[in-house]
Parts: structure tokens; sequence; C-alpha cells
């Protein structure tokens, strides 16, 4: 059975400009994207900044209405039943904001209980038993101005399981983390997930997804480019490899004819890597690329050459950067 | 107790403990009411035939005093739930209605004026040199919070207004004074033209401050009874329930309409 069922979804927003001439500009920020979530499933939400992950995210736990399509929640529907979903959902969006800092942690999530209509007593307990939880038993009492960033989240996914949601919405939970904040998090997610929980979440650290998610919706420009698990999205480039080669300098003549020289049907992008770039070519005519590529700018111009296998992220750039030919969506 | 009545509760704890002790909260509930009482005094000090005057400047400078700080949490709320804590979003997202956590949040500013009141009284007496005169201080009992909620009642409407409206905050100080002067907070309104007594007969702020007059009188001054307060708490309370309604009809109209337009949630 579905818990979650988004059919046709679309979300624009309208922008007045000027100060004389008012003008109207329509943005759509979803155009009719559609997916299911089973119970019990993690399932997330990829793409870009700006791609329609967190207006999803917001549809879904009432705090837009669609423009047009539908959304369902545990069987309500999220324009006309908010209300009475509201109870059965728990939301967390990422960064430092969202708390009162001028309070105690055990009192921002007192506050949320009471929100939540629960009573004193089960509040007191389930604050307590989460406050364990999420390891900020010894600190609840301290006023949250005075956490770390990892903290502050912390308090966030314990103030979203409050009142025991059947369903979680998790936005970009570890924006901003350092390497063991953001582990630690991950770790939690991954708690729930083993206790049955469902769990949308959205992120756009792709290993991040591959570690924690069962399946993947890969969004950009509000419309939906795939639905599939990790492993299927890899698979739907059986042919791909990266050809990855460090730059003794890097020179514009040399990007311009590595962009050449991978085509219109592959990309191409650069990092920085210990104080060397690192050309990155996804293609498919990668045996073409070992050879072409020392031959045409020569040893003096490149280090050291490798082929490896596609990461998810890799899959994922090739997905939203619409250099090849479409992958085909695996549905849902 | 119900979810509404629990969000309230909780709002309204939840202002205090984050604005009780703040510097804003000290000037604005102690030192205000206390400089206007004073400035009144001095001025008033020669007209010894009227010392009923002092009195309505003392309760006066604490209504306004608690008024100003209802009237910044009213247009300041959103801004602050918004821009500063990022905690709007979550707040739509529980199943509470947000006209009872606002609500909580004004009643708790309101009753923390009392705070003002006390000390624009205290300062009258150090000032004057003679005690107030309470006559009957069972009826002050009730007129005070009656106060406050008339108060937050006046402050509820603004709220959606400023929810379809946040530029309106630059208006803060413009609507301070006119509900001062309205509701005859400083001086009765008989002194002001006669066309803006229906309005001020429309504040419920006004039919507070009235009651809080009856029944504290300087010395030697007509006794408040329950029957002469009685009518002016009717019409407080029958003025504050049309206003809670209003406002609450207006408030989710514009939360409805914000939903729709996202504003309300945008970054």
């Amino acid at each position: 059975m579905s818990i979650i069922t988004v059919d046709r979804l679309r979300r624009t927003y309208t922008l007045t400009e000027g100060h004389w001439r008012r003008r109207r500009r329509t943005i759509e920020a979803l155009n009719g994207i559609s997916f299911e979530v089973p119970a019990g499933e993690l399932f997330g939400l990829v793409g870009p900044n700006g791609a329609g992950k967190t207006t999803t995210v917001r549809i879904l736990s009432t705090l837009l209405h669609p423009s047009g399509g539908s959304a369902r929640v545990l069987g309500l529907d999220v324009a006309t039943q908010a209300q009475e979903l509201r109870r059965r959902i728990g939301i967390l969006f990422g960064g430092e904001r969202g708390l009162y800092g001028r309070v105690s942690g055990r009192h921002n999530l007192r506050y949320f209980a009471n929100l939540y209509g629960m009573s004193r007593p089960h509040a007191t307990r389930r604050i307590a038993e989460l406050l364990e939880r999420v390891g900020l038993a010894s600190r609840a009492d301290d006023r949250v101005d005075t956490y770390s960033r990892g903290m502050k989240q912390r308090l966030h996914i314990a103030r979203a399981l409050l009142h025991e949601p059947e369903v979680v919405f998790l936005d970009e939970p570890t924006i901003g983390l350092d390497p063991l904040g953001a582990r630690e998090i991950r770790d939690l997610v991954r708690q729930l997930r083993a206790s049955g929980q469902t769990i949308l979440l959205t992120t756009h650290y792709m290993p991040e997804a591959d570690e924690l998610c069962d399946r993947l919706a890969v969004i950009a420009a509000g419309g939906l480019l795939a639905v599939a698990s990790p492993q299927e999205l890899r698979a739907q480039v059986p042919d791909m490899y990266v050809v990855e080669v460090t730059l003794r300098e890097h020179r514009s003549d040399v990007v311009a004819e590595l962009r050449r020289l991978c085509g219109p049907d592959g990309s191409l992008s650069i990092e920085e890597r210990d104080g060397h770039h690192v050309a990155s070519i996804q293609s498919m005519r990668w045996r073409d690329l070992v050879e072409s590529i020392p031959a045409t700018l020569g040893w003096d111009a490149i280090g050291p050459l490798m082929v490896r296998e596609p990461s998810l992220e890799d899959v994922y750039l090739r997905l939203i950067s619409g250099a090849s030919a479409p992958l085909q969506a695996v549905s849902g | 107790m119900t979810l509404t009545t629990r969000a309230f509760g909780g709002a309204l704890v939840m202002h205090m403990r984050l604005y009780m002790f703040r510097q804003s909260r000290i000037i604005t509930g102690l030192a205000m009411p206390v400089v206007i009482a004073a400035i009144a005094v001095l001025v008033l000090r020669h007209d010894a035939a009227s010392p009923e005057k002092y009195f309505r400047v003392m309760i006066g400078s604490g209504m306004a005093g608690m008024w100003g700080a209802v009237l910044g949490t009213a247009m300041l709320t959103l801004r602050r739930e918004r821009e500063w804590y990022g905690t709007l979003p979550l707040l739509i997202a529980t199943p509470a209605r947000l006209e009872a956590i606002f609500g909580g949040y004004l009643l708790a500013e309101a009753l923390a004026g009392f705070l003002a009141v006390v000390m624009s009284l205290s300062a009258g007496v150090l000032l004057l040199g003679s005690p107030v005169q309470v006559t009957s201080p069972a009826t002050l009992l009730v007129s005070l919070p009656l106060a406050a909620l008339a108060i937050a009642a006046v402050a509820l409407p603004i709220m959606p207004l400023v929810l379809q409206a946040p530029l309106l905050t630059r208006w803060i100080n413009g609507m301070d004074y006119p509900v001062w002067i309205l509701a005859g907070f400083l001086f009765p309104i008989s002194i002001l033209p006669g066309w803006t007594t229906p309005l001020s007969y429309a504040l419920p702020a006004y039919w507070a401050s009235e009651a809080l007059q009856q029944v504290t009188v300087p010395p030697g001054g007509a006794v408040g009874t329950w029957e002469r307060a009685a009518p002016l708490w009717l019409a407080t309370a029958v003025l504050c329930a049309v206003y809670v309604c209003g406002a609450l009809l207006v408030q989710r109209l514009v939360v409805r309409r914000l939903h729709r337009t996202g504003i309300l949630i945008a970054e």
C-alpha cells in the first residue's frame, strides 16, 4: 500500500515585479511529477538547488497547496485534509534555524508537544526518551544557543519525532554539518528506517542518498527525471565509464580540447583534488578517450589517467545535465 | 484539555520564557510608564481641583505601556518566527491553529503589561506622596485582567493584516498613538472632536480603561461599585468577543490565501 501518492503534481509561483508598472511573472517550480512511496520505505528526493525538492516536501507536509495535480499522504489529501494529516506526519528542515535559541532544548520540545496536543505526562515521558535517543539528555536544560550545529540538528530530529508520526519528511537533514555530525544524523535516520518508519528524505549529497535510500527520485527544473533504486539507476548506464585525467595546469585551451574530445554524448566536469585539477569525463566512448586524450594533449599537459565505474553521483550528474540522450525512467 | 487550549497555553508560556527578561521589555514595561506618569504629574500638579486626572494618567500610562508592548508583539511576531527563528513553517505544520498560537503570544504580552500598570500606579503614589485609594479591590481584580484581554483583542486583528502585508510593521508607531488617544488612556475622550467618539466606543480598550478609572479613585473621590463597573465590563467583553471573532475570520482567510500563494513560508 502506498503511504505517499503524488500524481501529476504542479506548483507555480507568481512574482510581481516593478514599482510603477507592475508585471507578473509565473515560475513553474513543479511541472507534473508523479511517484509513490510504500510503507516502511526510505525514499530519497535528489536534485540540484532549485530543482523543486523543498517545494515537494512543503506540499506533502501541508505547508503549500498544489497548483495542479494531487498529493495524498496516508490516504489524506494534503490540501483539503491538512488538519488531520498534520497530526500524523513529522517534518524536519535542515539548517540551524527552526528552534528557539533563548530557551532550553527541553523547553523547545515541550512547546511543540503542546502544539501537537500531547498530554503533559505523555510529553514528559516522550521528551526524555527522545533526548536520550538523540544523545542530548545531558544538555537538555541548556539554552539551544549554546548547542553545536550537529546538536541542533539532532534536536530537530527529536522535535520531528515527538508526536510519533507515521511518516517523516527530512528536508536536507545533514546540510552544513561536518562529516562527524552528518554521520550521526545518518545513523539516526538508519535507526528510524530500521524501526519501519516511512521516510521521505531530500538531499543533494549523492553518497548520502546512495547509502540511505531504498529508492530515489531524481528531479531537476521541476520535472522528474527518474525513479529507481540506486542500483537500478547505476545499471541504466552499463556501458558508461568515467575517465579521470589529472591536469598539470588548468589551462583554458586544454579544457576546450577535452570538451571537444568528450563530444556531445559525454559530460565533462573539473574539480580540485589535493591541489590538482582533475577532469572527469563520463562517456560510453571511454576506450577511444583513453587513447585520444594523451594523443591529442600529450603527456606534458596531463598527468595520470584512469578509468573507473560510475558512481551514483556520476549517473545523477549525467541525468541532470541532459548532456546525452535521456535515460529511461524506471517507474516506481 | 483540547488541542487549541494546549496550544494557546503553550504559546503563552513560551512567549513569557522568551521575552519576559529582555532589555526592551524592561524599558517598555517599567521605565516608560514611570516617565509618562512623572511628566503628567509635573504638568498637572497645580490642578488641585481635579486630582482624578493624576489617576487617569497613572493608570493610562500603564495601559499605554501595555498596548505598546502588545502592538509590538502583534507586529513583530510573524517576522520573529519567520526571519529570526525560522520556526513559522514548523508552527504551521502542527495541527494547532495559528490563531491560538498568536493569541497566546498576545495574551502573554498583555499579562506582562500588568507590570506596566503596577509601575505607573507605584510611580504615581511615590510622586504624589499619597496612597492610591482602591475603593473596591475585587472590582480592580476583575478590571485588570479584562483590560489585558481588551488590549490583546485590539491587537489580534493586526496579526492577519501583517501576515498579508508584512510592510505594515513599518507603521508600528503610527498605530500606537491613535489607540492611546481614542481609548482615552491619558485624557478623557470628551476633549476630542465629536466625530471620534464612535471610534472610541468601538474599542474594547476604551471601556476597559473606563472600568479601571471607576475602581481606582483618589482620596476623597467617588466610590467604585460593582454596579458602576458591570456595564463597562459587559461592553468590554462584548467588544472583545467581536474583535476575536473578526480576527479569527480574517486570519483564516489570510492563512488559506497564503497557503495558496506560498508567501507565508517563503525564505
